[in-house]
C-alpha cells in the first residue's frame, strides 16, 4: 500500500542540523495492522505525520497507493488524504467551536456527503463509542479520555482505508483501551489498514507487525 | 457545509465577544463615516443633472483683460444671447437671464421677497422645469405673467389653485400665474422662487433693451445642437466682443454647464478647478477613514488568527483542502464586514440629520439607486477579502503538523511586523487629523480675534425700496427722534462689501502704470463714518455743512499707503472720472474678505449709487423695543413694503461659513478616526497582553512590580505612536503651511500645536493601551498560570 526509502527529515537548530528520522525504510501492505513503539522523542510521531502526509521530509521517497508523494502537489496530495487516510492525534485536536457531534460530521463535509447519509453515519459512531450523551457538549466540556474517543470517531468515521493513530488509548482506562484495540482489530478484519503508535507491549501485540524506533532510526 | 462555516463562525464571534464587538464596531463606524462622505460626493456631483440635456448646455463667460491678467466672470452683455441665436448656427437655443434678486410680490394680503429670476422664454428650453398639472408649461414671454415654484405657490396661496391667480409686482404690476414648476433640487446651481418675463424687465426699466455693450451684468446660457462642434463654437463666441464692440481687452468663452458648480474657479482666464477641490478633500477622507477601518479589522482578524491556527491544522488533518479553508476564513470576515455594513446603514440612517445640520446639506440616502447598493457590496467584499485573506492564504499555507505543533508562534510573529506598520498607518493618518483640526480652528480663531475696525453691534442694514430712494433723511431723522436708532447711513452697499472695485484712479506723485491699479470703492452719503464706528486717523467725515462735500472722499490708510501720500488732506484725486478732495482718512477696517490684509480703499460721496441702508440702533433701549418703532416709522414713510433687515454682524459670520464648515468636518472626522484608531489598539494591546498571559504570570511570581508590567506592555506601542507622530506631524504641517498660504491674514503652525498634537496622540494612546496593560499586571498570576 504505502512505500517510504531512505526517508530522511531534520530540523536547522542553532546551526546544528537535528535529525528526527534518518534513513527510515518502510513498506507497508494492504491489510497489515502496524505498531510503532520507542522512547519518548524517538520520532515516533514525527514518522506517523510524514506517512499521514501532514509533514514533510527533506529525502527520501514515499509511495502512496503508487502515487509518489513527494512529487505531488498540494492539491492533488490533500485530496490522497482526504480519501484514504484516517489519523488520530496524540493531543487530540479537536476543534473547540464545534460540538462532539459537529466535529464527527466535519470529515464528511468535506467528502460531499449528503446530510441524511450523514446523520446516520454519525449516530452510528456516537453510538458505537457510547458517548451518544455527550454529542452537544463542547471539547472542552469533555475529559481527556472522551475527547480522545470523539477524535478516534472522526477518524474512523469516513471509513478510511489507511488509519493511522498516535497513542490512541494514552488517556484511556484500561477497559476503555481494550475496547478500542478489540475495535481496531475488528477493522483490521474487515480490511482496513491500521499503523498505530504506542507505549505499550500489550496493545502492540494486537498488530500484526511491530516497528521499533530509536533516534528516529528504525532499530531492527 | 457552508451552514458547518457558519456555525463556527458564529461562535468564534461569540465566544472572543469583545474582539468581535471592537472588530466590527470600529469598522461598523469606519463605514458610516465613508458613506455620509461618499453621499455627500454624491450630492456634488450630481449637481444640476436633473436637466435633461445638460451635456449640451453651455454658459457664456467673459474674460476681462487687464495688464496680460485675465479675470474670468460668468456674467456677459444683455446682447450676446440674441447674437447667439442670429450669428451660430450649432446654437439651438439661447437664453438671458438677469439675477436672481428678492422682489416683493403680494397676493391680497399676502406678501413675501422672493428670489425672483428675470428669464428670456428660451431659458425653459435649455434647462429642465417640471412644470405641475394645469400649468402652461412654459416660461411666458409676455409683461403680464409669472411663473412660480410649488413650495411658493403654497406659501402664497395655501391649498388654494394658484394657477390663474395674480401676483403684484414689487407693488407696481400685475402679474398673473401660468404656470407653477416643482421646487428645484438642492443641488442646481439655478436657485429661484419665480421667474418673470424678460418682457417685464424691459418694461420697468426700458434702458434693459437698449444699453450699450459696456454692462456685463447679464447671464447668458445656450443649448448647442446635438453634434454640434463646440471647439469653432467656442472660437466664433470669442470673437463677438471684437465684431460688435470692437472690445479688444474683453473676449467671450463658453463654458459647459455640467462643469459650473464643480469647476468655478479661474485664474487669468483659465478654469482652475474649485469646489471639485473639496470633493476631492472629501473622497480622500472618505477613503482614509475606511482605510483605517479596515486596518482595524484586518489587524485584529490576523491578531485573533493566531489562535484560530490550531483549527486550520485540525481542518487539513481531517481532510479540508486548501480551498475551502480560504473560503471558509473569507467567508468568516466577510459575514462580520456584512455585519458592520448593516450596522453602518442603521447609524448612517441616524447620523445623517446630525451630519446635514453640520454641513448644512439635505442629503438623504439613495435606497433605490442600484450602484450605491453595488458601490456598497464592494466595500464590504473588499473590506472582508483583504481582513480575510491573512488567515485564509496565510494560514492555510502551512502543513498541518507545523500549525498543530504551535510553531505557529512563528507565523503569530511573522504578522506582528505588518500589524505594526498598520497601527502606524492608522495613527499617522489619526495624527494628520489632529494637528489639521487644530490649525484650521485656530485659523478662524485669529480671524475672528482681528480688529474688525469698525463697530458693528447693533447695526442692521436693508434696501432702500420704494420711497426711501427720496426719504432716507426724514427716516432717519423720525428713528432718532423715537430714540430707536442713533445714526443711520445710505451706501452703495452694506460695510461688509465693498462697492465693487474699480481702476483709473490718479493721485498726485503716481507712477505710470499705477493708474491700472484695482482698488476697492464704497460709494455713501452723510454719517457713512459716525453710523460704521469707523475710526478717523485724520480729518472728518463728509458733512452737510460743507457743500464741496458733494466732490470729496474720504481713504483708508491703506488707500493713503499705497498712494504715498504724506500730507493726504486736501489733495486731489481721480476717481469715478472726477476730480475729487480728500476731507478724511479713516484706519483700516474690515469688509470683503476678512481673510485678507487690508486692501486700500476709495470711500467717495456718490448719492445715486444707493443700494443699502444702514443704521445703529439705539444702544440703551432694548433691541426688540427699537425694531417695533423702526417698524412702525417704516410702515409710515414706505407703505407697502414690509420691513425685513439683517444684522450686520451676522452677515460678517457668514463669511466664516466655509471655515467653520471645514472645521467643524475635521474635528468630525479626526474624533472619528481617533474613536477607531483607539478601538483598534485596544484589540491589539488586548491581544498582545492576552499573548503575554503566562509570561506575566511567571515574571509576577518572580516578584516583578506592576509598573514595570505596565511598561514592558505598552512600550511597544508607544514607539508605534512617535513614528506615527513623525510622519504624521511632518506631512500635516506641510500641507496645512499651504492650506495657511490661501489666506493673506494667517497663523503659523507653530511648536506649541506640534507639541500639543503629539502630547493628545500620546496620552489617548496611553489610556488605551495602560487600561489592558494594567488590568493585565493585576490579574493574580496563579490564575493565569491555571488557565494554561
Ligand atoms: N520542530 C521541531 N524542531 C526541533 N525538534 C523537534 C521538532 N519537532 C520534533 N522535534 C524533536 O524530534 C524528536 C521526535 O519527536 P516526536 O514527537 O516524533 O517524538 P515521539 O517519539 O512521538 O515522542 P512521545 O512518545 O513523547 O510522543 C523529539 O526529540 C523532538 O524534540
Ligand atoms: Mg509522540
Amino acid at each position: 500500500m504505502l512505500e517510504l526509502k531512505g526517508i530522511f527529515k531534520w530540523v536547522n537548530t542553532g546551526g546544528n542540523r537535528v535529525f528526527l528520522l534518518k534513513d527510515v525504510d518502510l513498506s507497508v501492505k494492504e491489510g497489515e495492522f502496524i505498531s510503532i513503539m520507542g522512547p519518548s522523542g524517538s520520532g515516533k510521531s514525527t514518522l506517523l505525520n510524514v506517512i499521514g502526509m501532514l509533514d514533510d521530509f527533506n529525502e527520501g521517497e514515499y509511495t502512496f497507493l503508487h502515487e509518489p508523494v513527494h512529487t505531488l502537489k498540494e492539491k492533488h496530495r490533500s485530496a490522497l488524504y482526504k480519501q484514504y487516510i484516517g489519523f488520530v492525534f496524540q493531543a487530540y485536536h479537536l476543534i473547540d467551536e464545534l460540538t462532539v457531534y459537529e466535529n464527527i460530521e466535519t470529515p464528511l463535509l468535506y467528502q460531499d456527503i449528503k446530510s441524511s447519509e450523514r446523520k446516520a453515519l454519525v449516530a452510528d459512531m456516537l453510538d458505537r463509542f457510547n458517548i451518544v450523551g455527550k454529542k452537544d457538549l463542547f471539547p472542552t466540556q469533555l475529559s481527556g479520555g472522551q475527547q480522545q474517543l470523539v477524535g478516534i470517531a472522526r477518524a474512523l468515521i469516513a471509513k478510511p482505508r489507511l488509519l493511522l493513530a498516535d497513542e490512541p488509548t494514552g488517556n484511556l482506562n484500561s477497559k476503555q483501551g481494550e475496547e478500542i484495540m478489540e475495535l481496531f482489530s475488528q477493522l483490521n478484519k474487515e480490511g482496513m489498514t491500521i499503523i498505530q503508535v504506542t507505549h505499550s507491549e500489550k496493545n502492540a501485540s494486537y498488530g500484526t507487525r511491530t516497528i521499533h524506533l530509536l533516534d528516529g532510526r528504525i532499530d531492527n | 457545509m457552508i451552514r458547518n462555516y457558519f456555525k463556527t463562525a458564529w461562535r468564534n464571534i461569540r465566544s472572543n465577544r469583545l474582539y468581535s464587538l471592537l472588530n466590527i464596531a470600529g469598522l461598523a463606524v469606519a463605514m458610516t463615516a465613508c458613506f455620509m462622505l461618499l453621499l455627500y460626493v454624491h450630492f456634488e456631483m450630481s449637481y444640476d443633472h436633473q436637466n435633461e440635456k445638460l451635456d449640451r448646455i453651455y454658459q457664456v463667460y467673459t474674460n476681462f483683460g487687464n495688464n496680460n491678467e485675465w479675470t474670468a466672470s460668468s456674467t456677459t452683455p444683455v446682447q450676446v444671447a440674441d447674437v447667439l441665436k442670429k450669428d451660430f448656427p450649432a446654437v439651438e437655443k439661447a437664453a438671458v437671464t438677469n439675477g436672481p434678486g428678492k422682489v416683493l410680490f403680494s397676493a391680497g394680503e399676502e406678501q413675501a421677497r422672493l428670489e425672483t429670476l428675470f428669464a428670456s422664454a428660451s431659458l425653459a428650453e435649455i434647462f429642465t422645469f417640471r412644470f405641475l398639472p394645469g400649468s402652461t408649461p412654459h416660461i411666458p414671454a409676455d409683461a403680464s405673467s409669472v411663473v412660480i415654484s410649488r413650495s411658493t405657490a403654497k406659501r402664497l396661496f395655501g391649498k388654494k389653485d394658484a394657477i390663474g391667480q395674480t401676483l403684484r409686482y414689487d407693488n407696481k404690476r400685475l402679474l398673473k400665474i401660468t404656470g407653477i414648476f416643482e421646487d428645484l433640487p438642492v443641488n442646481s446651481s439655478l436657485q429661484f422662487d419665480a421667474v418673470v418675463p424678460w418682457e417685464v424687465l424691459v418694461a420697468e426699466e426700458p434702458s434693459t433693451a437698449e444699453q450699450g455693450w459696456y454692462n456685463y451684468g447679464y447671464s447668458t446660457y445656450l443649448l448647442a445642437r446635438e453634434n454640434a462642434d463646440i471647439a469653432s463654437l467656442d472660437k466664433g463666441v470669442g470673437n463677438i466682443l471684437l465684431q460688435y464692440d470692437n472690445n479688444k481687452n474683453n473676449k467671450l468663452f463658453i463654458y459647459p454647464f455640467a462643469k459650473v458648480h464643480l469647476y468655478d474657479e479661474f485664474k487669468n482666464g483659465l478654469p482652475d478647478g474649485g469646489r471639485i477641490r473639496l470633493v476631492r478633500l472629501m473622497l480622500i477622507m472618505a477613503a482614509g477613514i475606511l482605510l483605517i477601518g479596515c486596518i482595524n479589522f484586518m489587524n485584529m482578524s490576523t491578531a485573533r488568527s493566531v489562535k484560530r491556527a490550531r483549527e486550520v491544522g485540525v481542518r487539513k488533518a481531517i481532510g479540508a483542502p486548501r480551498k475551502s479553508l480560504i473560503m471558509q476564513f473569507l467567508g468568516e470576515s466577510v459575514l462580520m464586514a456584512t455585519t458592520a455594513f448593516a450596522l453602518a446603514l442603521a447609524m448612517t440612517g441616524v447620523l445623517l440629520p446630525v451630519f446635514n445640520r453640520l454641513l448644512q446639506l439635505q442629503l438623504t440616502i439613495p435606497y433605490e439607486n442600484p450602484l450605491v447598493w453595488l458601490t456598497a457590496a464592494g466595500v464590504v467584499v473588499l473590506t472582508g477579502g483583504i481582513a480575510g485573506s491573512y488567515p485564509a492564504f496565510f494560514l492555510s499555507s502551512f502543513q498541518p503538523v507545523k500549525v498543530l505543533k504551535g510553531s505557529i508562534t512563528g507565523a503569530g510573529k511573522a504578522s506582528v511586523k505588518p500589524r505594526q506598520a498598520l497601527v502606524v498607518v492608522q495613527f499617522t493618518f489619526s495624527i494628520c487629523l489632529i494637528l489639521s483640526s487644530i490649525i484650521i480652528y485656530r485659523q478662524v480663531q485669529y480671524v475672528k480675534d482681528r480688529p474688525l475696525g469698525y463697530q458693528n453691534e447693533g447695526l442692521i442694514e436693508f434696501l432702500p425700496e420704494g420711497n426711501l430712494y427720496k426719504n432716507f433723511e426724514a427716516f432717519r431723522r423720525e428713528a432718532i427722534q423715537a430714540n430707536a436708532i442713533v445714526d443711520g447711513t445710505v451706501s452703495g452697499s452694506g460695510i461688509n462689501e465693498s462697492f465693487g472695485s474699480t481702476w483709473g484712479v490718479t493721485w498726485p506723485g503716481q507712477v505710470a502704470g499705477e493708474e491700472k491699479l484695482i482698488i476697492s470703492q464704497m460709494a455713501t452719503s452723510y454719517h457713512f463714518v459716525s453710523t460704521m464706528g469707523l475710526s478717523l486717523a485724520q480729518g472728518r467725515d463728509f458733512s452737510e455743512a460743507h457743500p464741496s462735500d458733494s466732490l470729496a472722499v474720504i481713504l483708508n490708510q491703506a488707500a493713503v499707503k499705497m498712494m504715498r501720500l504724506e500730507h493726504p488732506l486736501g489733495q486731489t484725486i481721480r476717481w469715478q472720472g472726477e476730480n475729487r478732495h480728500v476731507v478724511g482718512v479713516v484706519n483700516d477696517f474690515s469688509f470683503n474678505n476678512p481673510f485678507d490684509l487690508s486692501k486700500p480703499m476709495v470711500i467717495g460721496f456718490k448719492k445715486d449709487w444707493i443700494g443699502n441702508i444702514t443704521l445703529k440702533l439705539n444702544p440703551g433701549r432694548p433691541a426688540s423695543e427699537s425694531l417695533a418703532k423702526l417698524d412702525r416709522i417704516f410702515e409710515k414713510i414706505n407703505p407697502g413694503y414690509p420691513f425685513e433687515y439683517h444684522f450686520t454682524d451676522e452677515i460678517y459670520a457668514r463669511k466664516f461659513h466655509a471655515e467653520q464648515m471645514l472645521g467643524n468636518l475635521a474635528l468630525a472626522f479626526t474624533l472619528l478616526s481617533v474613536l477607531i484608531s483607539c478601538l483598534g489598539l485596544f484589540g491589539l494591546a488586548a491581544f498582545s497582553a492576552e499573548q503575554r498571559q503566562k509570561e506575566i504570570g511567571i515574571r509576577k511570581v518572580l516578584g516583578a512590580r506592576v509598573g514595570s508590567i505596565w511598561l514592558s506592555l505598552s512600550r511597544e506601542f508607544i514607539a508605534l505612536v512617535v513614528i506615527a507622530f513623525v510622519i504624521g506631524a511632518t506631512a500635516s504641517s506641510y500641507i496645512m503651511q499651504q492650506w495657511l498660504l490661501k489666506y493673506e491674514y494667517h497663523t503659523g503652525v507653530s511648536p506649541l500645536v506640534i507639541m500639543t498634537t503629539f502630547a493628545l496622540a500620546l496620552v489617548i494612546c496611553l489610556l488605551t493601551v495602560s487600561f489592558q496593560a494594567i488590568k493585565a499586571a493585576l490579574t493574580n498570576p496563579v490564575k493565569s498560570l491555571r488557565t494554561e
